[in-house]
């Protein structure tokens, strides 16, 4: 194979080809191109979760999950950009913890840009921008805590979560708050439909960007990434037949 | 504008690339140069602990100066002083050290991870509750892979052993593969656009 390491061949050409779609719709969508998203619930009831904390005069509560600075994480500080924004607008206060050191500092620097753009750069309070712990049970009793001392009205949860997810949902539901939650992780989502109000389930999540700032950018990544999937499904279709028919070139080209 | 975002930008599009091609590509020089760059990312975080660390020290000594009966504030800063006098004093083997994970830090870890067997059922209770369609099917088939996941259940319904399999291994195996699948797609545009600088709230929003 030479210069390529053995058996990352294939995943080379995909991400040359993933790539390349998706700086070709990011510069379509900046060139005029219309791209048209689905309204997603989860992001939808947003507004209200935030609209029932300033009539409940209860804090919001946002935490970007147990991951650090990893793609679920990015998206949900895009969500938490717009919730800090709302926030603000409203005078309801917004607690966010925080469970890795890295994503801390980013998360402050995103609320306190929030407020700015909100007109309210003196609303924000650095001790409501919480680090609580690298280790996933402190951090999870940790925001236990918060959710019950604090009586928040609503809690979003939308990041990278691991099996403190349901002890995470199960708290706010004690307190009564409206949650909306959302992860990529697979395995979590489960949880979070049964114990929350909204969920936005796994890939929606990297649309907040899109919903909520029509972002040129990410409504053109979008558009790509939703070609890439039809790519995908097609080549599960044509794998399925050709290997009922007994035909393994294409695994065998997957696997170079 | 330079130090708050192009250097930031830069750094992390050039660490990116660099990761990438190590991965893709055998050329040992890159390869070592993205070792160290992932070293690098231990040392910026073991910093970025350090500022966690400030914030947990502010936010309970606020709480003290508004409550000064608040415990749970005082029980956390007194023992976070104590795990740092012993850590650095006595080292991370001394005995005292390792008390203090073996008897405090990991009793407490295990008592809140004991809280999920509580929890799935409280959220069990919920969930199969046949309120429409959706959770009557869900109720019924939570009940046949409960039946055919421990053994005395297979024996009082013997087709819920090789209906569970199936629903485990193809109902359950390709919606989660579906939603991997869409999340990675995710991973790779979102990572794409904060090496090439284009997610702001990957330099703060700004």
């Amino acid at each position: 194979m030479g210069i390529f390491t053995q058996g990352r061949v294939f995943d080379l050409v995909t991400l040359v080809v993933v790539t390349g779609l998706m700086g070709l719709y990011m510069y379509l969508a900046r060139s005029g191109m219309r791209v048209k998203i689905r309204p997603i619930a989860g992001f939808a009831a947003i507004d209200e979760a935030i609209g029932r904390a300033a009539e409940m005069g209860k804090p919001v509560h946002f935490t970007p999950g147990f991951g650090g600075l990893v793609a679920a994480t990015f998206a949900g500080l895009e969500v938490l950009g717009y919730v800090a924004r709302l926030t603000a607008q409203y005078d309801v206060r917004l607690i966010v913890t925080v469970s890795q050191a890295e994503t801390f500092a980013v998360t402050e620097q995103v609320m306190r840009q929030a407020y700015l753009e909100a007109g309210k750069p003196e609303a924000f309070k650095p001790e409501d921008c919480r680090f609580i712990s690298t280790d996933q049970w402190a951090y999870a009793s940790g925001v236990i805590g918060v959710l019950n001392r604090e009586k928040v009205a609503s809690n979003i949860m939308i990041g990278q979560f691991a099996a403190e997810a349901l002890i995470l949902a199960e708290a706010g539901n004690t307190v009564g708050a409206i949650q909306i939650a959302g992860t990529t992780n697979a395995y979590q989502i489960p949880f979070f439909v049964v114990a929350c109000d909204y969920v936005i389930l796994g890939e929606e999540m990297f649309a907040a960007g899109a919903h909520f700032t029509n972002n040129v950018v990410h409504l053109g990544s979008l558009r790509a990434e939703d070609l890439v999937k039809a790519a995908c499904i097609a080549i599960m279709a044509i794998g399925a037949v050709l290997t009922t028919a007994g035909a393994d070139f294409l695994t065998t080209i997957m696997g170079k | 504008m330079f130090l708050r975002k192009t250097l930031p930008t830069l750094i992390a599009g050039v660490c990116g690339v660099v990761v990438v091609v190590a991965y893709f590509f055998a050329i040992p020089s890159v390869q070592t140069l993205a070792n160290h760059i992932l070293k690098w990312q231990s040392v910026i975080a073991v910093f970025a602990l350090g500022l966690g660390g400030v914030n947990i020290i502010r936010l309970h000594t606020k709480n003290l100066q508004r409550d000064p009966k608040n415990f749970y504030s005082l029980a956390l800063l007194v023992t976070f002083v104590i795990t740092i006098v012993v850590g650095l004093t006595m080292g991370q083997t001394s005995a005292a050290y390792t008390f203090i994970f073996d008897y405090i830090n990991v009793p407490t870890g295990s008592a809140i991870f004991s809280l999920l067997a509580f929890y799935i059922g409280t959220a069990a209770y919920r969930a199969f509750r046949a309120k429409n369609a959706e959770a009557a099917i869900l109720l019924i088939t939570g009940c046949i892979v409960m039946m055919g996941r421990v053994p005395i259940g297979a024996k009082i319904l013997p087709f819920t052993a090789p209906a569970t399999d199936w629903i485990m291994s193809v109902l359950n195996v390709g919606g989660q593969r579906g939603v991997m699948i869409a999340g990675a797609i995710g991973f790779i545009a979102v990572s794409l656009r904060i090496i090439v600088g284009l997610e702001r709230r990957a330099y703060g929003g700004e």
